[in-house]
């Protein structure tokens, strides 16, 4: 998103975007994606375990090559003057959602291809890794760090390449009561607390999209009550979509916009 | 073998010594010494195949065939006459069993062999037997010498030698057993070894206020692994390239500066951190995935890879000095540096584009160094090199990802 002149626009990659997608491990197929588009949302992927769950996801966190394409499909979902926003009475917090009823009614929200919504453009992960990467944050289910980093080394790291503001991780690491083992080194951590900090990492800088990876295992109660007040606070305030894998119900924590399933090796949208 | 055993017992009796090794062959039914020999035994001698090979060559290698055995037998009548040299292969001894311990307790205190506390239920004795199992097959290229050259010492009436020689193999055995032991006891929590607590708490406090002061940069990830992981292998590395540099320089007197000989050793070093590059490779398998998530150039991951290098090969870049001017010029030092950074990056990248087993990876660093050793006879200058280093980065651009 941007702030050009007096004029307001909601900029991001919201649509993802599968074309002849496959992933084979030597002459093994382990996954195929049907050309598929995702709108922006929060998907639940189910599947049986060795179902390839965590390899689509790898896949497109840039960890895993595959044969075919993905995208990441831009979209300028508003435009409009400060005036015109004030006199709608919508606070900018409200409009990074895009999706609240009266941007609708007050033709604040424009339907993407309307002549204010703007140009479209497609970042692909093969020929802009760099940038799609800067849109897609993963957290692994069970992640691995070198045992003599530092959540300090990693957060720093994570800070430079993907332009984050480090004060809000620490925050995050304060909220999930780690941030006392900040300059430790991971290899003292327990396996929940790796979790949280890859959990963090996820969330660090700007992105369009964030892929989690089993998010509630390993870690406590109160931890899973505020990573699913994450996951619907930053879809809701900040249009953040979210692929999330899991074996465990969420109950009511998390509004999903929908599911996908991996059955019989083919990644496909659930009813 | 197969004149005396049926054709599917043929097949059984391979694929035990396949994957069970000499421990399927003895304990058919036993899946105690088939694991130990699996997850231990035989993963020590795959991750240390570098070694092994360096030390078959320097010892069997550099002698013709016909010369071989006089040439032991002069090596062991050496340290039977000498009590300095005796010394000193008793400490190559001790350095070898430090080198076992260390791997093997680390290998049992990895996350993924956790199942191994199952030997808990073992009684002492028991779990004792079956390290003990383990310390003998790792031990084996120093007993079975040290067995020879006990049989030499008594047919030559040494018996204090004898006597010393059997004594100090039985001590190490011994000992590293009881330190495998009491880590499956004391699984995670250092019993045994937080007995030399002293040193343990000063590394960890130092370590720690280290830690505050710095923010570890990229490039120092691997480094950092080999200080802390492959200790013995770094050091035992790093001393005889130093050594071997050291002795060309005191030995070798060059008539002018020519930068031939000192590019030669050169390659010889870097062929003698190949086992550690692979190490290094292996360390990003497994520990570094999560870098291919961030935003990074290409062009600045491999600047990091000559950095990382060019710190792995700071103290026989800094060392050479000694030998100038009388071997090289100051303008032949960048050539030195780069042919360093190009073979090390292009042993890096090789293994980036075939995954491929440490016997066959050094298999190619000796071809390849036979190949250099002539092309440096003719002393193809810094575009070679240049050459090299693109090759290695064009590698690098494409399988940097998979």
């Amino acid at each position: 998103m941007f702030i050009k002149d007096c004029k307001f626009q909601v900029e991001g990659f919201f649509m993802l975007q599968f074309r002849k997608v496959e992933k084979y491990y030597g002459a093994h197929l382990a996954l195929t994606v049907p050309d598929l588009d995702l709108q922006k949302g929060m998907y639940w992927i189910q599947g049986e375990n060795g179902s390839g769950k965590t390899t689509f996801l790898k896949m497109l966190a840039g960890l895993h090559p595959f044969k075919g394409e993905i995208f990441l499909g831009e979209k300028r979902e508003m435009g409009l003057s400060d005036n015109r926003l004030r006199r709608s009475g919508v606070k900018r917090s409200e409009l990074l959602s895009g999706s609240d009823s009266r941007l609708q009614d007050s033709g604040v929200l424009r339907k993407p291809g309307s002549e204010e919504s703007g140009s479209e453009k497609s970042l692909s992960i093969l020929k802009d890794r760099n940038d799609f990467l800067k849109k897609v944050n993963y957290a692994e289910a069970e992640p691995l760090y070198p045992p003599f980093l530092t959540a300090k080394d990693l957060v720093e790291l994570y800070g430079a390449t993907k332009k984050a503001d480090i004060d809000a991780a620490k925050q995050q690491l304060e909220e999930l009561h780690i941030l006392d083992a900040y300059e430790q080194t991971v290899g003292t951590y327990s396996s929940g607390m790796v979790k949280k900090l890859s959990l963090v990492l996820a969330f660090m800088g700007n992105p369009d999209w964030i892929l989690l990876d089993e998010p509630l295992i390993t870690i406590d109660v109160a931890a899973v009550e505020l990573v699913c007040k994450w996951i619907n606070d930053w879809h809701a305030r900040k249009g953040i979509s979210f692929l999330i894998s899991s074996h465990q119900s969420f109950a009511d924590g998390l509004k999903f916009t929908g599911k996908l399933s991996v059955v019989e090796k083919k990644l496909q949208v659930a009813s | 073998m197969s004149q005396i055993l049926p054709r599917n017992k043929l097949a059984t009796t391979i694929s035990k010594i396949k994957f069970g090794g000499l421990a399927g062959l003895i304990f058919k039914n036993n899946p105690i010494p088939r694991t130990l020999q699996q997850i231990l035994v035989n993963h020590f001698y795959q991750m240390n195949a570098g070694f092994f090979a360096f030390l078959f060559f320097v010892l069997f290698g550099v002698v013709k065939g016909g010369q071989l055995i006089d040439y032991h037998y002069s090596l062991i009548i050496a340290f039977l006459e000498s009590p300095i040299i005796m010394a000193g292969v008793i400490l190559a001894w001790v350095l070898y069993t430090l080198k076992c311990t260390n791997y093997i307790i680390k290998r049992i205190l990895e996350p993924r062999q956790l199942f191994l506390t199952c030997l808990n239920h073992l009684s002492n004795k028991q779990l004792f037997a079956w390290m003990l199992f383990t310390q003998v097959q790792v031990f084996a290229p120093v007993w079975v010498y040290a067995a020879i050259a006990t049989a030499v010492a008594i047919h030559l009436n040494h018996w204090a030698q004898a006597a010393t020689m059997v004594l100090a193999n039985l001590v190490l055995i011994f000992t590293a057993a009881r330190c495998y032991t009491s880590t499956i006891r004391h699984h995670g929590t250092n019993a045994f070894l937080g007995r030399w607590g002293f040193f343990g708490r000063w590394a960890a406090l130092t370590e720690i206020s280290w830690q505050k002061r710095f923010v570890k940069p990229v490039f120092s990830f691997a480094i950092l692994h080999l200080f802390r992981e492959r200790k013995q292998m770094l050091l035992l590395t790093k001393v005889f390239t130093l050594l071997f540099l050291y002795g060309f320089i005191q030995l070798y007197e060059p008539y002018k500066p020519d930068p031939r000989p000192i590019l030669l050793c050169f390659l010889l070093i870097v062929g003698s951190h190949s086992s550690l590059i692979l190490q290094i490779r292996a360390f990003e398998r497994e520990f570094l995935p999560f870098l291919r998530n961030l935003p990074m150039k290409i062009p600045i991951r491999f600047l990091h890879l000559l950095v990382m290098y060019t710190l792995l090969f700071l103290p026989e870049l800094l060392y050479v000095w000694m030998a100038y001017p009388l071997h090289f010029t100051m303008l032949e030092y960048p050539q030195i540096v780069l042919m360093v950074l190009a073979l090390a990056a292009f042993l890096h990248s090789i293994l980036l584009v075939y995954d491929m087993p440490s016997e066959d990876y050094l298999n190619s660093v000796f071809g390849m160094m036979a190949v250099l050793f002539f092309v440096l006879l003719y002393n193809p200058g810094i575009l070679f090199f240049l050459l090299v280093l693109l090759i290695a980065y064009v590698f690098f651009h494409h399988h940097i990802y998979g």
